[in-house]
């Protein structure tokens, strides 16, 4: 892609937390089109804080968020609308809608925000599902499909809109590890294929070290970022203690 | 994202109609595209696409071409594609389109009227069988807290009577302060006629005592602490509490229910006879604003009207609607199998079938008090 490296977004000195308890601060980072970002740290860190900051379902204490130049804090309603439009989101449980089958799931976004007439939307949300595998079973409800199928549902329903963004949160939760490497695998594809952008929360480091092109690590007794480079490098960096710690399981 | 528009220049040529796409096909533009090529289609007798000028291809692109595909068959026009640019290759290549060709599998087919009455009449059948179950379970659970009190969890009857009591007190003497002025207004308009006035405190007091405040505190009772309790254990199911309880030797039913089906055994008298002063005093108010009625005179009537068995029948009746909404709502948090949307089809039953069970109970009872034969 032409925009390739470009940033996407960009983070300046953001804090972000409950109320006035603050989770994280200082955070201050690009991320590039067409990169593959993880974000991760320990459990309870802010990781899934952060990344809910992002897609402007939170709003920060302090600092700005820039998407594509236009901050997401500022923006009113109908000008993040527009933002939102360009971002999809799988959520750790994959929070597809119970009452709804798979291809209604995926076709929702489209009915919202297209012009399309009901064929081109079925053809489309078919075509979602089917790139995760998912041909047959358009007529299912989420109860009725396991939890990895669960998780590429709802990636297919991230994707209706073919968006910018991708965020995952906690993507290989709960999955078997052949499940796991396939999501890793379907990552990749999307990336390289469709030249989305890429923004994961996760602690597998596995799937840390086979995807990311960048990670960054929150440190959760400091309350912000300590580092933020390839994954290989954090691996052999001895220079920080916790990162060196985290990247080579060192038990406490 | 980034689109620019698609061009579409179309030749007649030995193999159809040559129609060449040349720059963004994708989320913007699929559906005005996709009436385009289609319009081109009529009339034609076989389509040949040229790609190689496609920059941009996205998911709704290839959906749109699926389509056109789809469309080209069905009127039983060729189709193909000629060539392909890197863009459009490596798009195409990402699912095989005969799975999005083939025809849907048929949505569940919906059910006949006469499947859907049967169905529902098996339903009922196995609902009120799983209900008496559960009260023969409960029962057995109550004798068996009767007989050995020292199990109980009283902690958790503590919190329960205060949620299902003290909680619910403002409510019920609300609701039953307004049917004191209710039943005054309506006892005027009618003994008035006769110029019986003098006996509104009789028809409030008998009316709240025996009949209306043991219902409309149930009522209450099944709209709150039922719809809460079905939706605490639901939750609880969901999200395998039960289970877990279960896995460490406890009972759920003695573990959660006992103590819930105490609390509102203990609490529903109570709020009846708060709930029936409040009521008195309502009655009181509207009397004293529109008729003669002394405040003696009406709280002599009401002594002398309300005896100690028609009291007593409001308390047992009470007593009863309680411990069976608490029962029937714990069951129906009981019967929650999957997610979220159960939770709340079972809170629903569980208020319905509370104040369902609460005026059949009442109507046995009334025949028991008061034997027509």
């Amino acid at each position: 892609m032409e925009s390739q490296g470009k940033p996407i977004f960009e983070i300046k000195d953001l804090t972000i937390g409950y109320g006035s308890r603050v989770v994280m601060e200082h955070l201050d980072f690009t991320v590039n089109k067409g990169e593959i970002f993880v974000i991760c740290g320990g459990s309870g860190c802010g990781k899934s804080t952060l990344l809910k900051h992002l897609f402007g379902l939170y709003s920060p204490i302090s600092g700005d968020i820039l998407f594509n130049g236009r901050s997401i804090v500022t923006a009113d309603e109908e000008e993040r609308t527009e933002m939102v439009k360009e971002m999809g989101v799988m959520f750790q449980g994959g929070a597809l809608f119970g009452s709804d089958t798979l291809l209604e799931n995926v076709m929702l976004p489209m009915q919202e925000y297209t012009d399309f007439s009901p064929e081109l939307m079925e053809r489309a949300a078919r075509f979602k599902l089917a790139l995760f595998n998912l041909s047959g079973f358009e007529h299912f409800l989420p109860s009725e499909i396991s939890g990895g199928m669960k998780k590429r549902a709802a990636l297919s329903r991230a994707m209706a809109l073919d968006p910018e963004v991708l965020f995952f949160d906690e993507p290989s939760a709960g999955l078997d590890p052949r499940s796991s490497a396939t999501l890793d695998d379907t990552i990749i594809k999307l990336n390289a294929s469709l030249g989305t952008t890429i923004i994961i929360v996760t602690h597998e480091l596995d799937s840390i070290f086979k995807v990311a092109h960048r990670v960054l690590f929150l440190d959760v007794e400091k309350k912000t970022m300590t580092a933020l480079d390839s994954p290989q490098k954090l691996r052999e960096d001895k220079s920080n203690e916790t990162v060196w710690n985290f990247f080579n399981r060192t038990p406490f | 994202m980034t689109e620019s528009s698609l061009q579409i220049t179309s030749k007649p040529s030995s193999e159809g109609l040559e129609i060449k796409l040349e720059g963004a096909l994708g989320l913007k533009n699929a559906e005005a595209s996709l009436q385009k090529l289609t319009s081109l289609m009529k009339g034609a007798g076989a389509l040949v696409l040229d790609l190689s000028g496609i920059s941009y291809l996205d998911g709704q692109g290839i959906a749109a071409l699926i389509e056109l595909r789809a469309r080209c068959a069905a009127s039983k026009v060729g189709f193909s594609i000629d060539s392909q640019s890197d863009v459009a290759k490596k798009m195409l290549g990402l699912v095989a389109p005969d799975k999005i060709l083939s025809p849907l599998p048929a949505a569940r087919k919906k059910e006949s009227l006469l499947e859907q009455v049967g169905g529902a009449t098996i339903d009922l059948y196995e609902d009120m069988k799983e209900i008496v179950r559960f009260v023969g379970e409960c029962t057995i659970m109550i004798w068996q807290a009767v007989k050995d009190p020292s199990k109980i969890r009283w902690r958790s009857v503590w919190t329960n009577l205060e949620k299902t009591g003290v909680d619910a007190l403002p409510i019920v003497c609300m609701i039953q302060f307004m049917i004191g002025v209710i039943l005054s207004v309506l006892g005027k308009s009618v003994l008035g006629m006769y110029g019986a006035t003098a006996f509104i405190p009789d028809l409030v007091a008998i009316a709240l005592a025996q009949e209306l405040g043991p219902l409309i505190t149930a009522v209450v009772l099944a709209g709150r602490s039922g719809a809460s309790y079905a939706a605490e254990i639901g939750t609880m199911q969901v999200s395998e509490e039960i289970d877990a309880l279960r896995s460490m030797g406890f009972e759920p039913g003695h573990f959660l229910v006992l103590p819930k089906i105490i609390a509102a055994g203990i609490a529903m008298p109570c709020l009846l006879i708060f709930g029936n002063l409040v009521a008195i005093i309502g009655s009181i108010i509207m009397c004293s604003l529109t008729t003669d009625i002394t405040l003696p005179a009406y709280l002599r009537e009401v002594y002398r009207a309300v005896t100690l068995p028609m009291f007593t029948e409001g308390l047992v009746k009470a007593f009863f609607f309680a411990i069976l909404i608490a029962g029937v709502s714990c069951m129906r948090g009981m019967q929650v199998r999957g997610g979220a949307e159960s939770v709340g089809r079972y809170t629903t039953a569980a208020v319905v079938s509370g104040i369902f069970i609460t005026i059949l109970t009442d109507s046995l009872f009334t025949i028991l008090f008061h034997p027509p034969f």
